[in-house]
């Protein structure tokens, strides 16, 4: 288990097992403290938002790479000659944590001479090294890298190591080598504690009882042996594309161009196993009396990754058929804007709802989105705001395989603390009413609404929100849950700058 | 000379073994349909199966704007979510053509909103096509919507994918529709009473001295006027029921807080009738093919 600082702050500990993270947040809610949550690791969208950071950071660095495990958590850039342009290394070191903590992460930045240091020293470094350890001149050479401490919801000051010398790279335990967990759980059982304590002993000792990769690992953070940054270079889009001899408005063939132009991309995704989450399909007609081209153009999403032609055809044809072409078409081209490693499930010997279910859900919404619009079929997420109709927003439910986590964060959460204060119907705009009231601040004892007069029996409230000054201007409400003589419920509210009445929803 | 030995194609198998395990399954899975509980056993009273049944369509009538009918039958429609049976968490969908659906009404009722789709259809052929989808999508629990207009082939087209999909379809509709053809399988109307939990708007202590603030930097006051636990109550007729008696009533509650329903404990009248009182949604009842069946072998 991961956990972020503010966790941290809580008692909890990486690696800790979620039972015992359990225990000790129940301990916490007995004393009042605000709830932890949790979240599933998810390898494959760490990865992924790596590789996007990665691309980003090739403004600092032609040559940007990811670690070289089957989970990074770190990028290497080669920063030789740049950190000059850039204004030297301390000022490198500060543009790009500038940049990390934009994107909302937290860092720990390192530049060493070789990776095996820059890795060490941004893993296990305790501070910030001046530069006065080691002149400028011994780092000419240097590779920054930048580890990427989790996804934390708080970024924080980040931790800067300019430079290293051997000395210093001695003096850190031997994890920072990059080494297998056995191994290093055995050097442990030996008593080896700090890279010190390796160096200390005969190499051809450490050969026959470890083997090469810790010699290897040594002599790479040492620069003895040259280890090089593989860049990283994003995947160019898939696109498939098929030119008309003969421009053509027959639906049939337009269909079949495009089966087969689907059949050619799903193999393109099965080779390197991906699913499309948005597909794009441009449709290039003639349009004759102007002598000129016209595209018509339409995006289809995805609820979850998907490389089958079926599926892919479907919603296509779904969008095809609400479309009138603008010509004859002349030329047909597919492209997979995002896609996204698919997550391929075993099927079932049993064919019944239970085996279908999950993959009935996602054609659903993959159904619904190509017809009523991506933005129509959403999932709910809520915010910490006081004012109601900014207190969620509906995300789409296909078409971005980073979604946002629907429901609600924690926070959220504890600011919609007033379950069944707010009614289920919500005036987009709120309605200006005529309430009367007994004295002036007072409750509504009736108000009138369309062409009728509601005498109100009993009300909540008054429920004052006041917010959204940083916005378009201050919002000063006094909130009324009222209830009519035959118990129907209204909410409404007094605008406390002109003190106007309206309604703003119906317990519907 | 040896005889020749054709093994089935390992797909002929499997559909073999497939049929063989269904016909098993559907011995042991008798009675085939099972009834959603409403988490109120006085209104489960009301249904002839004890319950909403998974794969109908039930109506919800309500007599006027801010009845609460709407938020009954969504608090119900959510318990099909925790009697689903296959292993993936199924979806509640609200179709929301008027673009009113407010979310933040069902926070603290103990549901994921993760679970929660809503459908925002433009015109009302796409708000009948995406009922209509949802409804028969085996991996969707319950599907809500307020439909005031309805014409019957569209009412049997709905019903038709609910029994086909074995989701359950909750129709918030206006109390005017009362009478009218109907394909619900349950219809009932919602009466609001009126609960005395609030401060009377008369009374003299009708003023604004105890606000409650709720800003971005505060938190209202636990238990000020405002956010007191409140109740909604309602009496509840089952107007038709296939296959069982109509113009039964029940009164419950309902604690807005966290969404429990219970019988109240004062106005509980439970009064039974046994003959339709609309004669055209016997009509609907005798079109039913079930019931044709039924009538058939009889």
């Amino acid at each position: 288990m991961y956990v972020s600082r503010l966790a941290r702050e809580t008692g909890l500990q990486p690696g800790m097992s979620l039972a015992e993270a359990e225990a000790l947040e129940a301990s916490h809610k007995s004393h009042n403290q605000a709830r932890l949550h949790w979240e599933e690791h998810d390898a494959l969208a760490d990865r992924e938002r790596l590789q996007q950071l990665a691309t980003a950071s090739q403004q600092f660095s032609p040559l940007v790479g990811l670690e070289a495990t089957d989970h990074p958590s770190c990028l290497l850039l080669d920063v030789t000659n740049s950190a000059v342009r850039l204004g030297g290394e301390r000022r490198l070191t500060e543009q790009v944590a500038d940049f990390v903590h934009q994107h909302d992460y937290h860092s720990r930045l390192a530049i060493a001479d070789t990776i095996g240091a820059a890795w060490a020293i941004a893993q296990f470094g305790s501070g910030s090294c001046g530069s006065g350890d080691c002149g400028s001149g011994d780092c000419g050479s240097g590779d920054c890298g930048s580890g990427d401490c989790g996804s934390g919801d708080c970024p924080a000051t980040n931790h800067q190591s300019l430079i290293t010398n051997h000395t210093q790279l001695a003096k850190l335990p031997i994890e920072s080598l990059r080494l297998e967990s056995s191994t290093v759980a055995l050097l442990h059982q030996l008593g080896i504690q700090c890279i010190e304590d390796l160096l200390a002993l005969p190499r051809r000792g450490l050969l026959s009882r470890f083997g090469t990769e810790l010699l290897t690992r040594l002599d790479q953070a040492f620069g003895e042996i040259a280890e090089s940054v593989e860049a990283f270079s994003p995947a160019p889009p898939l696109e498939q594309s098929w030119a008309l001899e003969h421009p053509t408005s027959r639906r049939d063939t337009i269909e079949q161009v495009v089966m087969h132009l689907l059949s050619e991309l799903a193999q393109q995704l099965h080779s390197q196993q991906r699913g499309v989450i948005q597909l794009q399909c441009r449709l290039y007609c003639d349009v004759s009396q102007r002598d000129t081209s016209q595209r018509l153009e339409f995006q289809t999403g995805f609820y979850q990754p998907t490389s089958s032609v079926e599926d892919l055809a479907e919603l296509l044809r779904i969008q095809l058929e609400r479309r009138t072409l603008p010509g004859p078409v002349h030329q047909i081209v597919l492209t997979a804007t995002t896609t996204s490693r698919r997550s391929d499930q075993q099927n079932s010997l049993l064919d019944d709802q239970q085996a279908r279910s999950p993959h009935a859900l996602s054609h659903l919404i993959n159904r619904l989105s190509s017809r009523l619009g991506r933005n129509e079929v959403t999932g709910v997420q809520l915010l910490p705001e006081a004012q109601a109709e900014r207190a969620f927003h509906y995300i789409p439910l296909t078409g971005d395989h980073c979604r946002v986590a629907l429901g609600s964060s924690t926070a959220a959460r504890r600011h919609h603390h007033c379950a069944g204060w707010r009614p289920l119907g919500l005036k987009t705009t709120p309605i200006p009413l005529q309430a009367t009231s007994v004295t002036p601040d007072g409750p509504p004892i009736s108000f009138r609404h369309g062409n009728r007069t509601y005498q109100i029996a009993h009300y909540w409230g008054p429920e004052r929100v006041e917010t959204g000054w940083w916005r378009d201007g201050l919002v000063q409400r006094d909130y009324y849950r009222v209830q009519d003589q035959f118990g129907c419920r209204f909410w409404m509210f007094r605008n406390l700058e002109d003190g106007r009445w309206f309604l703003h929803g119906e317990f519907v | 000379m040896s005889p020749r030995t054709d093994k089935p194609p390992n797909s002929q198998v499997l559909a073999a073994l497939r049929q063989q395990i269904h016909a098993c399954q559907q011995l042991d899975s008798l009675p085939a349909v099972e009834a959603i509980s409403t988490g109120c056993a006085g209104l489960d009273g009301l249904f002839p199966a004890g319950g909403i049944q998974r794969g109908q369509l039930a109506e919800w009538l309500s007599p006027y704007s801010g009845s609460g009918a709407g938020l009954l039958s969504l608090a119900i429609a959510w318990r099909a979510v925790d009697c689903h049976r296959p292993a993936h968490r199924p979806a509640v969908v609200v179709v929301d053509r008027e673009k009113w659906f407010y979310p933040p009404a069902l926070v603290g009722w103990e549901i994921d909103l993760r679970d929660l789709i809503v459908l925002r259809p433009t015109n009302k052929a796409d708000e009948l096509w995406a009922l209509d989808q949802s409804l028969r999508c085996p991996a969707v629990a319950a599907v809500w919507s307020w439909l005031p207009r309805l014409d019957s082939r569209d009412f049997r087209r709905l019903q038709l994918a609910a029994e086909q999909g074995g989701t359950l379809g909750m129709l918030l509709r206006p109390a005017t529709v009362r009478g009218q053809p109907s394909w619900s399988d349950v219809q009932l109307l919602v009466e609001p009473q009126e609960v005395l939990d609030g401060t009377p708007a008369r009374s003299e202590s009708s003023d604004a001295r105890n606000h409650s603030i709720t800003a971005t930097a505060s938190h209202p006051a636990s238990q000020s006027p405002a956010h007191q636990h409140t109740t909604h109550r309602w009496k509840i007729t089952l107007l038709r029921c296939r296959a069982g008696a109509s113009e039964k009533s029940v009164t419950i509650q309902m604690n807005t807080t966290t969404g429990q329903l219970e019988l109240c404990p004062t106005n509980s009248t439970l009064t039974g009738s046994n003959h339709e009182t609309h004669s055209l949604s016997l009509v609907s009842q005798l079109a039913h093919p079930k019931i044709n069946r039924r009538q058939s072998r009889a």
